[in-house]
């Protein structure tokens, strides 16, 4: 709730937006981007040949597909451990700021009590049941 | 009274989601009418306490304002949600998608658009806008068996997602221009004269700007509409059509008011061109549509540009055309993308005009109510949709904007044209399909009388209304 | 105007709204049962018939004039103001007559949906009666756009083979015009708001109070599209020969009827008088197109080959007589005009009636196709001789009395107008005789021997022509009506209080 601490009343921000600096800065990416494609317009060779029509353009012969075939579930049970596991940032900067207060306490596990009701929620439904079994 | 109750319907809401959610873990496979009850009940109780609330001024540390209109956009989101389920619970059992996320989505939807209608800090602005479109994209793919439905949730959220890093970098460029991220105080020291903070404040304006076009589909961002709406099941359409942009409305109009005098002039002149280019990109395409549910999405378009108009009208001719006209466009476009819910066969959604040819005989409530629907949309009288566009063209012109209300005549006519052919093919045409799509059921039949009886009622007394709103 | 001295009757003008749309409603309600949808529709039109006949008794003495005030829509300044003069009692009278006839005439040639087309007969017939009864300019336009709904169901669903495309440019070209109008009535109800910030709409008020000139001109023009389109008044007519060609029989005589002749009220009833400036502006440009009018419509007439289409040119002939008489602005002219809507109602009618009963019987409305019915069919070729005779303006017959009047009127102040006019009723002359030539007289063509009149449609006709009759020999009461209306019309547009 730090938003709170902000004052309404009209302050001057202590970011200053010069156009001059942001137009400095623009031209130098614009100059870099444009040099840069100049120049490999302008140096490269640009002969066609069969090989550089080749894929990757490394002149080997790519062999397999491309499509390479994993099962369904590993990519949802991968959801959902990112999903559990970015929780752990807040977790670890509640833990670097913890005051000892129940309050913090209790909000921390509410917070995991959360988590765990979405967990038993996915359990329940079949999303960590493993291959194409049975799911809900 | 504690300003924690001015929480309580988004509370109730998240309750009601989670409810959903639960009831679904708990029992697998509850029964539509569980569910659906349930739902609407907790929609019912958020509705019931938003009517109680006493108006205040912005509370929970100037987070939310709860006023006059808030409260009627916030019914009138509550409405939508609820005439949307009652058009989808069996339309999505008998296609086996009532699951419990279509439940719980709708309601945390309902608790974004609520929030958005309220905000009134920054923050809350953007958590709303995101928290609905998030559980628009799932909504959207809800038939995921089918390949359209797919599509178009991709097509929403590729754009949706580059429209939601624009509001916030705008939302960003005003809180850096400002130091304040209270809509009201931050708007109104971006224009204190002040070189340094009107400059970035007004990017940030024009980029909030460009994310609140994507959301509302406003010209020249309209483009994903066409494609989302045809792919999206129906009654998820209608939803999105009349809920979404209700809500931002309601943001939007808060925005309007906040607005500095000078703020207003430089802005003024942009949301000029971008209903003028709304009303003519909903209103031309939709002519040579074949497909209805792409036509619906174009009308809808230029329905915006119909409230944008009303929005620009606002500071000199007050918030009633624009909320009268809100009231309005929710219950054509529910009632149009709901009955043709209901006269789709299972096998798919009636898209092509061919497929509505005859229907009004062969089921003629459910075609009766689109009929409405489209008759309102083209702003023919004893419907909302006669009044609405007058209420809108007294507005325009009491601002001072003549020629945009010959623009929005123009639209007018050449979108009439394109409803017709769909009202040619329901009447006109003779039966292709004999007994298409399944009995609407009794919670569809519900929806569709309040829907079409509201249309034809508040077209002939829009009075009380009217006078409440002003 | 003055509202002192309406005579304020509450259900009495409502009931003329309420009677047909109850009765549209339940026809719809009875749709399972054609035979009753019909006797159904024909009580409620005669009821009408006879409300509208008794109406007069409400009034005290003095010029006919009843109202209805209350407030409606308190936060936009609408009100529901309905209000009868002569004029508006002549029209109401006359869509009340056609109803009949058109009920009548539909008994047969409509076989499905029949609850469903009376339920559009009978709310067109509510449409236009709110149209000639509105004194608030907003419910004024509420029934000016309801009425295109149940004319392009009728057309749509129930006309012959190129109906839709028909039906769709009908709608198409009124919906337009209508929406000009509804911008310069909100203008308009604008321009005249008073200390409360809320527009006014009330008639007389905005009457008494034309707004500046400069505004008039735009204003005027919204209206004029509008009126343009109904009338028609050239170019916005094209929309009408396909309307009344598609369009069933019965269709087409409130088409004629009824529909154009709240095109001409609202030009002479609002667009006029309310922007006397505009008005006196576009003078020229509006007895220019009505005299082109006559003369197009007559022209293309002649070459006409399908009876329907040639009987619809006819109509936007004499709408253009009656705007030019409206425009000329004279006392004369302008009873002339008024009198010459009933008149072509009646004789434009009759023969759309005649058409519709001929192709009904022949399934052909080609003009080739027929030819020596006076032989064949006695009675039809009759019945169709004198039709042909009162649209041509022949002395004693309903079209004589309105052109004899507008000619006249209009000759005293714009002499060459009033020639020009008279040349263009000769040319009508030309393409009537034609009609009635091709049709009844020489050779039999090949879909020429059918049966003769039945009883029903003799006692249609039988009307139709007496009340030709009666109005071209006894034109006197009716006259007697549109005096008053003439008389303060004409002060509102030359300012006078």
């Amino acid at each position: 709730m730090e938003m709170q601490s902000v004052d309404h009343a009209l302050q001057s921000s202590p970011w200053e937006p010069g156009i001059f600096g942001l137009a400095v800065f623009g031209a130098v990416v614009l100059g870099l981007l444009g040099g840069l494609l100049f120049l490999s317009a302008r140096l490269t060779p640009g002969r066609d040949s069969a090989v550089k029509q080749t894929p990757y353009e490394c002149g080997l012969v790519p062999a397999g597909s491309a499509r390479l075939r994993h099962p369904a579930g590993f990519y949802l049970v991968a959801m959902f451990f990112l999903l559990f596991d970015v929780e752990a940032v807040y977790i670890f900067s509640w833990a670097v700021a913890f005051d000892a207060s129940p309050a913090s306490f209790w909000r921390m596990a509410f917070f995991i009590l959360m988590l765990l009701a979405g967990l038993a929620y996915v359990w329940r439904k079949g999303g960590l049941e493993w291959g194409l079994g049975k799911r809900g | 009274m504690s300003d924690w109750f001015y929480l309580l319907p988004q509370a109730i809401l998240c309750a009601g989601g989670l409810a959903a959610l639960g009831l679904g873990a708990v029992l697998l496979r509850p029964a539509p009418g569980l569910q659906l009850g349930g739902a609407l009940l907790f929609l019912a109780a958020a509705g019931a306490i938003v009517l109680a609330l006493p108006a205040a001024g912005p509370v929970l540390d100037d987070m939310l304002a709860f006023d006059g209109i808030v409260r009627f956009y916030q019914l009138l989101i509550l409405g939508s949600a609820g005439l949307s389920l009652l058009f989808a619970s069996r339309y999505a059992s008998l296609r086996g998608l009532a699951g419990d996320e279509l439940y719980a989505l709708v309601l945390f939807a309902t608790l974004g658009m609520l929030l958005l209608a309220g905000a009134a800090n920054w923050v809350i602005f953007v958590l709303g806008l995101e928290l609905f479109t998030l559980c628009l994209y799932v909504l959207i793919a809800l038939d995921r068996g089918r390949r359209t439905s797919l599509e178009a949730a991709l097509k929403y959220f590729v754009p949706g997602a580059a429209a939601a890093g624009c509001l916030i970098f705008g939302v960003a460029l005003i809180y850096a221009a400002t130091g304040s991220l209270d809509l009201a105080s931050s708007l109104a020291s971006t224009a204190a004269g002040d070189v340094a903070s009107f400059g970035p404040g007004l990017a940030g304006l024009a980029l909030i700007l460009l994310g609140v076009g994507f959301k509302l589909a406003l010209a020249p961002f309209h483009l994903w509409a066409p494609d989302v709406y045809q792919g999206a099941p129906a009654p998820v359409a209608a939803f999105l059509a009349t809920g979404s942009k209700v809500a931002v409305y309601a943001a939007l109009l808060r925005l309007v008011a906040a607005l500095p005098a000078d703020a207003w002039q430089a802005l003024a002149p942009v949301f000029w061109l971008l209903s003028a280019a709304t009303l003519l990109a909903g209103s031309l395409p939709a002519l040579t549509q074949t497909r209805v549910k792409r036509l619906l999405a174009y009308s809808s378009v230029a329905q915006m540009g119909y409230l944008l108009l009303a929005l620009l009208a606002y500071p000199a001719a007050g918030p009633a055309p624009v909320m009268f006209y809100a009231a309005a466009y929710v219950l054509m476009d529910l009632g149009a993308f709901g009955s043709l819910g209901l006269l789709s066969p299972v096998s798919g959604d009636l898209d092509a005009l061919e497929g509505f040819a005859g229907l009004g005989r062969t089921r003629p409530w459910p075609a009766a109510v689109l009929a409405v629907s489209l008759l309102s949309l083209a702003g023919l009288p004893l419907t909302m949709g006669f009044v609405g566009k007058f209420v809108v063209f007294v507005a325009v012109v009491r601002a001072g904007y003549p020629v945009l209300a010959g623009i929005g005549i123009l639209g007018a006519v050449v979108a009439a044209g394109a409803y017709l052919r769909v009202l040619g093919a329901l009447y006109f045409g003779r039966p292709v399909h004999a007994g298409q799509g399944q009995p609407p059921g009794p919670a569809a039949y519900v929806a569709l009388g309040l829907v079409g009886a509201l249309i034809v009622l508040l077209g002939i007394v829009p009075g009380p209304l009217l006078g409440l709103l002003r | 105007m003055n509202p002192g001295a309406a005579t304020t009757v509450f259900p009495a003008l409502s009931a003329l709204l309420i009677l047909p749309l109850a009765g549209a409603l339940v026809a719809l309600a009875l749709s399972r049962d054609a035979a009753s949808c019909r006797r159904l529709a024909l009580g409620v039109s005669l009821a009408e018939l006879a409300l509208i006949l008794a109406l007069p008794l409400l009034n005290g003495p003095g010029p006919l004039h009843l109202a209805e005030d209350f407030a409606w829509i308190s936060a936009m300044g609408a009100r529901y103001h309905l209000g009868l003069d002569g004029l508006s009692y002549v029209l109401v009278l006359l869509t009340a007559v056609l109803q009949v006839l058109a009920v009548l005439v539909s008994w047969r040639e409509v076989e499905r949906s029949v609850g469903f087309y009376f339920f559009c007969l009978l709310a067109s017939q509510a449409s236009a009666n709110g149209i000639f009864l509105a004194r608030d300019l907003f419910l004024f336009a509420l029934f000016w756009e309801f009425q295109l709904v149940p004319m392009f169901l009728l057309i749509g669903v129930f006309g012959h083979e190129e109906k839709r495309a028909a039906a769709a440019k009908f709608l198409i070209f009124s919906l337009a015009g209508g929406l000009a109008m509804l911008l310069a009535i909100a203008g308009l109800g604008l321009a005249q708001a008073g200390s409360t910030g809320l527009p006014n709409f009330s008639l007389a008020a905005l009457l008494a109070q034309p707004v500046s000139p400069g505004l008039q001109l735009w204003l005027f023009t919204g209206f004029l599209l509008a009126v343009a389109v109904k009338v028609p008044i050239l170019p916005l007519h094209t929309w009408l020969p396909d309307a009344h060609t598609q369009a069933p029989t019965a269709g087409s005589l409130i088409l004629a009827g009824v529909l154009l002749k709240t095109g001409a009220y609202a030009l002479i009833r609002l667009a006029l008088p309310l922007f006397p400036a505009a008005a006196q502006a576009a003078l020229p440009v509006l007895m220019f197109v009505g005299l082109l009018g006559l003369f197009y419509a007559s022209w293309i007439a002649l070459a006409q080959t399908d009876a329907k289409r040639l009987v619809a040119y006819s109509s936007i002939g004499h709408m253009s007589l009656v705007v030019l008489g409206a425009a000329a602005g004279s006392p004369l002219s302008l009873t002339g005009s008024m009198f010459q809507m009933l008149g072509h109602a009646l004789s434009t009618g009759g023969l759309f009636l005649m058409v519709g009963m001929l192709s009904e019987r022949a399934g052909s409305r080609e003009l080739a196709d027929f030819g020596g019915l006076w032989r064949t069919m006695p009675v039809f070729g009759a019945f169709f001789l004198f039709f042909c005779l009162a649209a041509a303006g022949l002395p004693g017959l309903c079209n004589f009395p309105g052109e004899f009047m507008i000619i006249v009127g209009t000759f005293k102040d714009h002499p060459a107008a009033g020639a020009a006019a008279f040349a263009g009723l000769v040319l009508t002359l030309v393409y009537v005789l034609r009609l009635a030539a091709a049709v009844i007289f020489g050779r039999p063509g090949k879909k020429a021997r059918h049966p003769d009149m039945t009883f029903r449609e003799v006692l249609i006709l039988s009307g139709l022509t007496a009340l030709i009759l009666l109005l071209g020999l006894h034109p006197q009461p009716v006259l007697d009506l549109l005096t008053p209306a003439v008389t303060e019309l004409l002060g509102a547009r030359e300012g006078l209080p």
